[in-house]
C-alpha cells in the first residue's frame, strides 16, 4: 500500500506548464491542438477546436466565447508582445465573440472579433484589430496591426483587402446565425457521434 | 527575380531581318554575331522552356510569336456548356444561361432561392443572385427574379432599386404624358434616342444610299463606295445634291426620344454620397470596366453576363502545320495533338559547385558573387529525346555588357545519353545507378566532395543515364556602384545539339528525288541538328570586399 503515491503528491508532479484552460463539458477539443504560452485560455460551451490548432497565450490571454469553431492549423493568440501603449482597462489578448468561425490556415491576433463573424482561410488579422458583427475577412487577406473594421463589413480581394459594407441582409443574419449552429452540430456528431 | 534561371531564344525574330543581295555575307554576319540579353530586343525573343512548342516539320524552336491561334471552341467558364460559333457574335461573346459575375469582385454568382419557406426553397422564388465570395446579392440593388428561365430579359427590364422599365418607347408615347416619367436608365435612354435618329436619318434622306433601311450603314454596296471616293477626291459631289436642299436634321426634343436634361440636383445628390458614404462606395476602374455603361457608385453596379472562354489549336506560322490542339469537348483538358518544346530540347539547370570546405572560402551566394575570383558552377543537361545526343557549348570569353566578366565552360563538347527506359539503369552497374541518384538540384556540391572530384578541363563532370553535367567557370569583375541591373550576370551560350532519328517516310510518293526507294515506309536515322541560344542567369555580383584592404599592405 505504501508504494502508490497519495493524491497530493501525484498532483504535484503532473501539475502542467501550460496555460490554465478554462472551459465546459460541451466543449470539443482535438488532441492535437497545442496550448502553449502561460495566461489563462476560456472556452466557452460549443467550442470546436480542430486538429493541430494553435493556441497561444504567452503574450495574452484567449477568450472564445460559445459557438465557435477554430479549424484545422488556425492559429490563435498573439504571437508577439502587445503594443505597449495600451491603456488600462482595455480589453488585451484575442477575444471571440459567439458564433466566430475562424477557417483553416487562418492567423487571428486580433483583440476582439464581433459575433458571426467569419475569417476565412489563410487570412491574417493582426495585433490589435478590432473586428465587428457579422464580418466576413476573405481568404488570404491580410489586415493590418490595429486594422479596424466595423460591423457587416466584408474585406475581400488581396493583401490589405477592399471593403465594402453589406446592405440590405438584415433578413439575412439570421441564416448566418442557423448555418454556425448547424455547421458546429454536424461536426459534433462526427466527432462524437451523438 | 530568383537566381538561377535559363531563358531560350527563340530564333523566329532573325527571320525578320531583310533579305537582299548580300545574304551570303549578312548570314556570316548573323552568325558571328554573339546573342546578347541585354540587348532591348532580346526580351522580345527569350522564353522559359515550359512556353516553347517544337515543329517536327520546320526541325525548329516554335515561340508564341512564331505560332498562329485558331479558335477550337467557345464556352462558357461558370457552366461549361460549349457555344456554337455562329452565336457567340450576337450574344457578344456572353453565356446565354443563369451565369453572371459579381459586380463587385467577378466571382461568379449563384443562384438561390428566398422564398420564406425553407422547404420549398429549392422549388419556388423568387431567385436572387449571390455571390460566395464578397457576399454581394442582387437584393443591394433591390432585385429579385421570379422564375428562373429568362432571368437575362428580366434583367434586361430590371432598374436600379427593383423597378421595372416602361416597357418601350411606343406604349408611353400612347399613355398621357403625365405619366411618362424620364428613364434615366442608360439602356433605355440609348435605344431610345437610336430609335430616334434612326428615324430622322431615314426621314431626312431617305435616298441616302450610304444607308440601308435599319439604319446602318452600308459599305459594301458600290454606289455607297463610289460616294465614299467622291467624299475623299473633292467637291463635285456624286449625287449632284444641293446641300441647300437637304432637309436639316432634329434634335431629339423629348424623354421619350431620349432627351436627359441635366439635373443639377443630381449632381449634389452625388457630391452628398461621396462625402456620406466615402471612397468605397465608389466604383473602381476594374469594376467599370466591366460594366456596359460605367457607373460613379458601386450601389448602380449590375450583375455582368459570364465572358466565354476558348479552346485554341496553335500552327507554325511558317509550314502551318498544327502544334498544339486540344480536344473540342470542354470537360477535356486532354491534347490531341501537344508538341511541346519540352521533350525535343533538353532542360538546361545551373547550380553553384560549392568550394571545397578545406579552403575555407565562404560558400557561393548567387545574389553576392564573388568578385576577382572563380566561381565554379554545374551546369546540367537532361535529354527528352529517346536518342544519344551530342551537345556542342560555345560562350563568349567575356559576358556581354560593360563588365566583362569572363566565363569559361570547361568541357565544351559532350554527349548525353538516351532517355531510354529506367531500367535500364537499374540494371546497369553500380556506378551509374549511384550517379542518377546524384541528379537533384536541391543537394549542394563540393569541390572535392564526391571521391575527390575536381573540376577538370575537357572532362565533364558527371554523366548520369539521359544527362550531363559540366563546370562552367566564371570570374566576375568589380561592378563598382553601377546602375540598375549591370550587376546582373547573364551568360550567353550557344547550343549546338547533334542526333540520329527517326523518320518515318511520310511522302511516299515525293520521296522518289531522294533515292531512298528502299527505305519507303521503314524506320531510318536520319542526322539531325539543332541550335540555338540560351540565356543562363548565374546571379548578382557582390561588392569587392573591403577595397580599403587590399590598399593598406
Amino acid at each position: 500500500m505504501t508504494a502508490r503515491p497519495s493524491v497530493t503528491s501525484r498532483i504535484s508532479t503532473s501539475r502542467s506548464l501550460g496555460p490554465h484552460i478554462q472551459s465546459d463539458s460541451t466543449t470539443l477539443i482535438s488532441a492535437s491542438t497545442a496550448f502553449t504560452g502561460t495566461q489563462p485560455i476560456s472556452l466557452g460551451p460549443n467550442v470546436i477546436i480542430q486538429l493541430r490548432a494553435r493556441m497561444t497565450s504567452a503574450y495574452g490571454p484567449i477568450n472564445i466565447s460559445e459557438n465557435c469553431l477554430i479549424s484545422e492549423r488556425a492559429s490563435i493568440g498573439l504571437l508577439s508582445p502587445p503594443a505597449p501603449t495600451q491603456a488600462e482597462g482595455e480589453p488585451t489578448g484575442v477575444n471571440l465573440a459567439p458564433g466566430v468561425v475562424i477557417e483553416s490556415g487562418a492567423t487571428v491576433e486580433a483583440t476582439c472579433i464581433g459575433a458571426y463573424t467569419i475569417i476565412e482561410a489563410g487570412a491574417k488579422v493582426g495585433k490589435g484589430a478590432a473586428i465587428g458583427e457579422h464580418c466576413k475577412v476573405c481568404a488570404m487577406v491580410q489586415l493590418g496591426e490595429g486594422a479596424v473594421v466595423g460591423d457587416g463589413m466584408v474585406v475581400y480581394g488581396s493583401g490589405w483587402g477592399e471593403r465594402r459594407s453589406e446592405q440590405g441582409r438584415q433578413e439575412l443574419e439570421g441564416m448566418r446565425r442557423k448555418a454556425v449552429t448547424e455547421q458546429i452540430e454536424v461536426l459534433r456528431r462526427c466527432w462524437t457521434g451523438k | 527575380m530568383s537566381f538561377p534561371y535559363t531563358y531560350i531564344s527563340c530564333p523566329c525574330t532573325d527571320v525578320s531581318t531583310p533579305i537582299n543581295g548580300s545574304t551570303e555575307q549578312n548570314d556570316d554576319e548573323e552568325q558571328e554575331r554573339t546573342f546578347d540579353p541585354r540587348s532591348p530586343r532580346a526580351n522580345f525573343s527569350l522564353y522559359t522552356l515550359e512556353h516553347l512548342l517544337y515543329c517536327e516539320d520546320c526541325q525548329q524552336i516554335r515561340c508564341p510569336r512564331c505560332t498562329l491561334e485558331e479558335i477550337v471552341t467557345w464556352y462558357c467558364p461558370n457552366c461549361l456548356f460549349e457555344m456554337p460559333s455562329s452565336m457567340v457574335k450576337s450574344e457578344a461573346g456572353r453565356c446565354t444561361r443563369n451565369c453572371f459575375n459579381c459586380p463587385i469582385c467577378i466571382g461568379p454568382l449563384a443562384v438561390t432561392s428566398v422564398h420564406p419557406d425553407p422547404v420549398q426553397r429549392s422549388l419556388l422564388g423568387p431567385w436572387i443572385l449571390s455571390c460566395g465570395y464578397c457576399n454581394w446579392t442582387s437584393l443591394e440593388i433591390g432585385w429579385q427574379f421570379k422564375g428562373l428561365q429568362d432571368m437575362r430579359s428580366e434583367m434586361g427590364k430590371l432598374k436600379i432599386g427593383g423597378q421595372y422599365k416602361a416597357a418601350n418607347s411606343k406604349t408611353s408615347a400612347s399613355t398621357p404624358p403625365t405619366e411618362s416619367t424620364p428613364d434615366d436608365d442608360p439602356d433605355s435612354v440609348f435605344t431610345a434616342l437610336r430609335s430616334f435618329y434612326n428615324s430622322q436619318l431615314s426621314s431626312s434622306n431617305a435616298t441616302d444610299p450610304l444607308l440601308t433601311p435599319s439604319g446602318g450603314i452600308n459599305y459594301s454596296s458600290p454606289s455607297s463606295l463610289a460616294r465614299i471616293m467622291s467624299l475623299y477626291t473633292g467637291r463635285s459631289s456624286y449625287g449632284k445634291k444641293d446641300p441647300a436642299k437637304s432637309t436639316p436634321m432634329r434634335e431629339s426634343v423629348d424623354p421619350s426620344e431620349g432627351l436627359q436634361i441635366f439635373d443639377p440636383a443630381s449632381d449634389t445628390a452625388a457630391i452628398e454620397k461621396l462625402r456620406t458614404q466615402g471612397w468605397t462606395s465608389t466604383a473602381s476602374t476594374a469594376q467599370q470596366t466591366e460594366q456596359k455603361h460605367p457607373p460613379r457608385f458601386t450601389s448602380d453596379l449590375r450583375p455582368t453576363q459570364a465572358q466565354l472562354r476558348t479552346k485554341r489549336s496553335k500552327r507554325c506560322r511558317t509550314c502551318r502545320h498544327i502544334l498544339v490542339k486540344p480536344e473540342a469537348k470542354v470537360q477535356s483538358t486532354r491534347f490531341r495533338i501537344r508538341l511541346v518544346a519540352l521533350n525535343y530540347i533538353p532542360t538546361i539547370t545551373l547550380k553553384p559547385l560549392q568550394p571545397s570546405p578545406s579552403t575555407q572560402l565562404p560558400l557561393l551566394d548567387l545574389n553576392a558573387l564573388p568578385v576577382l575570383r572563380a566561381s565554379q558552377f554545374l551546369l546540367t543537361l537532361k535529354n527528352p529525346l529517346f536518342d544519344p545526343v551530342k551537345i556542342t557549348l560555345g560562350t563568349p570569353a567575356h559576358a556581354p555588357g560593360k563588365n566583362s566578366h569572363k566565363v569559361t565552360i570547361l568541357c565544351p563538347q559532350f554527349d548525353i545519353g538516351p532517355n531510354a527506359d529506367q531500367w535500364d539503369e537499374a540494371l546497369g552497374d553500380n556506378k551509374n545507378r549511384r550517379a542518377s541518384k546524384l541528379l537533384s538540384t536541391s543537394k549542394v556540391e563540393y569541390v572535392g566532395g564526391e571521391r575527390g572530384k575536381v573540376a577538370e578541363a575537357g572532362k565533364v563532370w558527371e554523366k548520369g543515364r539521359n544527362w550531363t553535367t559540366v563546370v562552367v567557370e566564371v570570374v566576375c569583375q568589380d561592378v563598382g556602384e553601377d546602375g540598375e541591373g549591370e550587376d546582373v550576370l547573364e551568360i550567353p551560350v550557344f547550343l549546338r545539339m547533334e542526333w540520329e532519328g527517326d523518320t518515318m517516310e511520310r511522302e511516299e510518293g515525293g520521296s522518289g528525288s531522294g533515292g531512298g526507294g528502299g527505305l519507303k515506309g521503314e524506320e531510318r536515322k536520319e542526322k539531325r541538328e539543332l541550335a540555338f541560344w540560351v540565356v543562363v542567369g548565374v546571379g548578382k555580383v557582390g561588392r569587392l570586399e573591403g577595397p580599403t584592404l587590399a590598399a593598406s599592405p
